[in-house]
């Protein structure tokens, strides 16, 4: 026991070394829970202050620098964020695939849109998705969220939200018609004529995306000295980070994934990654249209590469991969045990352990069952059940019991 | 031949050689006119040679020679530059930005708009665009070079907060961060209860391959520009417009069938559809430049 906890002890030290680096990186506030940034970049004067409200370890975001943070844009994108009106048929709302208890996805293997159609990719989570330096499962050219937005609203294949040309000022008019627009929107961007367009819609929407920090799980109360992990969570720890199971090269970041964009970031690599799901003929092929960065960039060496996620509220988010190919995290870590997946029969068949296009970073590891479920529970660790309820995120056209 | 008669022929000449229409020809012989000069570009959208239009079975389209409803007829013309004799070229001057120009960055673009809203094209808009105007010193000129697409510093703006006509939402192309270039469009006559296992066959063309730098948030770069630079190098705007062949662009794929990727050609470079359609661009697939002392089939200069 005593030997087990001086170890413990030291792993804390080590990684809040790490965070400590991200600290120096980032901002160099203190190390409490919440720490409030000042100055703040990003703040848009006139439209209400913004303070970043950080978790503890989390360097200050980079905003865009013609659409600063504001409360009023937050709460205004929020009233967006859920309302059904932003969609042509008005069926769909962006929280329609991104659901708060849900860690903002669907539950869903491949999300369907407003007229039915479906996704052929499995929807994403939103929390701290201001760091993400690219956007979506597998896009070099998707740097922020208001480009990455033009997606889902205006998007033809598969359509989404279902926005066009010919409804798109209708939509408008939709929600000039709401009284309470009217404010929100001349209050978040003061100074206009007719704030309610389709350029501050986006802008607000993605504040509120921005907004949605979560830093508050088991774990990072763990690394605060706030909370001990339970022997199998802290053995799955040990996994994640340890040279055995590897997990860190793909999702070693304070936000657990290796995209990471912030304040003070200079270089900022965006590595994607073949991890041998499908090896379809032995020739490395993924199926169309879930052929990763390929589908955009027509290199051969870019199949089946897709962006590594965050891995936060990661026990929220099931279904799992770019195509909802897993149910369960039990699966996904009995994949990556496994070195690829391999499929026996049908137009997929192929080994993907393998393929000669999968990442060097994916290997057999032989996790045995006992590591496995650990691994698990240290994954589960990482949920922040605080971020899943905070009212602040939540839907506000909700009937308030 | 009487001398009111021939000196109505000198100013008609006159006229087709040096200000390309308007002003009444009187008897007298037109001076050489010295200011700017008017030049309309008119774009028809045709099928070996007939003027087609929405909501009307265009026939014979296709490896399967098969019949098509127009879906969509849109595309991007940036940098219109017109040709003299000696091979020196000179930019037309755009009138003020509206909804279909746009002068920025150096730069001109027009979006040619030739579907109507109607039949097929529900999804389009009512309003069409078959003109570019604009105006060039006075001079002669034998030909037109054009260039079908976007300019790189205008391709990757925001959708919505885009000046016109970068802000059609039709157009915009986020999976590439950029804006289809053309997008042409023919779908099954008989809609669901047709005989095409793949309903429509789309043309979009756009530059592709791109990446950006998160860091500073910007595009940096498309490995396939797809843009299609190419000169009629005999034309008269006043006596001439421009056709845009449906059959040639779609010619020897099949178009009621997806070999593979997207459904007909959106410059995918694996896309089986991609090769014939961007053959007829006169367009490498892949390096997305225009194919060395390629000629180009889809736009052909004909009489008005």
């Amino acid at each position: 026991m005593k030997r087990e906890s001086r170890r413990s002890a030291r792993l804390r030290a080590g990684l809040g070394a790490l965070a400590a680096a991200w600290l120096m990186l980032g901002c160099g506030g203190g190390g409490t829970t919440l720490q409030e940034q000042a100055p703040n970049p990003g703040t848009s004067p006139g439209a209400g202050t913004w303070a970043w409200q950080l978790p503890a370890n989390f360097p200050t975001p980079k905003v865009p620098e013609d659409n600063p943070m504001s409360a009023a844009k937050v709460e205004l994108g929020r009233f967006l964020f859920y309302d059904r009106r932003l969609s042509g048929n008005g069926q769909q709302a962006c929280a329609s695939c991104h659901q708060q208890d849900r860690a903002f996805t669907d539950g869903l293997a491949r999300s369907l849109g407003s007229t039915g159609e479906m996704h052929p990719r499995n929807a994403q989570g939103l929390a701290n998705v201001v760091y993400n330096a690219t956007l979506t499962w597998a896009n070099p050219s998707l740097l922020t969220l208001e480009r990455q937005m033009e997606t889902p609203l205006f998007g033809e294949h598969p359509v989404e939200m279902g926005v066009t040309d010919a409804n798109r000022a209708e939509i408008l008019q939709r929600l000039r018609s709401d009284a309470g627009y009217g404010p929100r929107f001349a209050t978040a961007f003061p100074g206009e004529a007719d704030p309610v367009s389709w350029a501050h819609i986006v802008k607000a929407i993605a504040s509120f995306q921005r907004s949605l920090l979560s830093g508050n799980s088991k774990y990072d109360r763990w690394l605060a000295g706030k909370e001990l992990l339970n022997p199998a969570e802290e053995r799955g720890m040990r996994l994640f980070f340890g040279e055995k199971a590897e997990c860190f090269h793909c999702h070693g970041s304070f936000n657990f994934n290796d995209q990471v964009l912030h304040f003070a970031s200079r270089i900022v690599d965006t590595p994607f990654h073949n991890t041998g799901l499908f090896n379809i003929g032995g020739t490395g092929a993924f199926p169309e249209p879930n052929r990763g960065v390929f589908e955009l960039s027509g290199r051969p060496e870019d199949m089946g590469k897709f962006r590594a996620p965050s891995l936060r509220n990661v026990e929220f988010t099931a279904p799992y991969m770019h195509d909802g190919s897993f149910a369960s995290l039990e699966q996904v870590v009995a994949f990556y045990a496994a070195g690829g997946r391999v499929i026996t029969s049908g137009p997929f068949a192929g080994d993907g352990r393998a393929s000669p296009l999968k990442s060097d970073l994916v290997a057999r590891i032989d996790l045995n069952e006992q590591e496995q479920a650990d691994l698990v529970a240290f994954l589960k660790a990482l949920s922040d059940h605080e971020f899943i309820r905070n009212p602040r995120h939540a839907d506000p056209f909700a009937k308030t019991p | 031949m009487s001398l009111k008669k021939s000196l109505h022929l000198i100013s008609l000449t006159a006229l087709l050689s040096a200000c390309g229409g308007g002003g009444d020809s009187g008897p007298a012989p037109a001076p050489v006119p010295s200011g700017p000069r008017s030049i309309n570009l008119d774009f028809v959208a045709t099928s070996g040679g007939t003027p087609v239009r929405c909501g009307t079975e265009v026939p014979g389209l296709g490896s399967g020679a098969v019949a098509a409803q127009i879906k969509d007829f849109r595309f991007y013309v940036a940098n219109v530059q017109l040709l003299k004799a000696d091979g020196t070229k000179q930019a037309l001057t755009l009138g003020a930005n509206d909804d279909w120009n746009l002068t920025k960055d150096g730069h001109t673009l027009s979006l040619v708009d030739l579907e109507d809203g109607t039949g097929a094209c529900a999804g389009g808009t009512a309003a069409m665009n078959a003109r570019i105007s604009g105006t060039v010193p006075a001079g002669s000129y034998v030909g037109v070079e054009l260039t079908v697409g976007v300019p790189p510093t205008l391709n990757h703006t925001d959708t919505v907060a885009a000046p016109r006509p970068l802000d059609v939402t039709a157009m915009a192309w986020s999976w590439q961060s950029g804006r289809k270039f053309a997008k042409i469009e023919v779908t099954d006559p008989a809609g669901a209860t047709g005989n095409w296992t793949s309903k429509t066959f789309n043309v979009h063309l756009g530059s592709t391959g791109c990446t950006g730098n998160p860091a500073v948030g910007e595009i940096v770069s498309c490995s396939a520009p797809n843009r299609m630079v190419f000169a009629l190098s005999s034309f008269n705007p006043d006596s001439q417009r421009i056709a845009v062949d449906l059959k040639e662009l779609l010619a020897g794929n099949d178009i009621t069938r997806n070999g593979g990727g997207a459904a007909g050609c959106m410059s995918g470079t694996t896309d089986p559809e991609c090769p014939k359609v961007f053959d007829a661009l006169a367009l490498q697939l892949g390096s997305g430049v225009p194919v060395v002392g390629g000629q180009q089939r889809l736009f052909k200069a004909v009489a008005r």
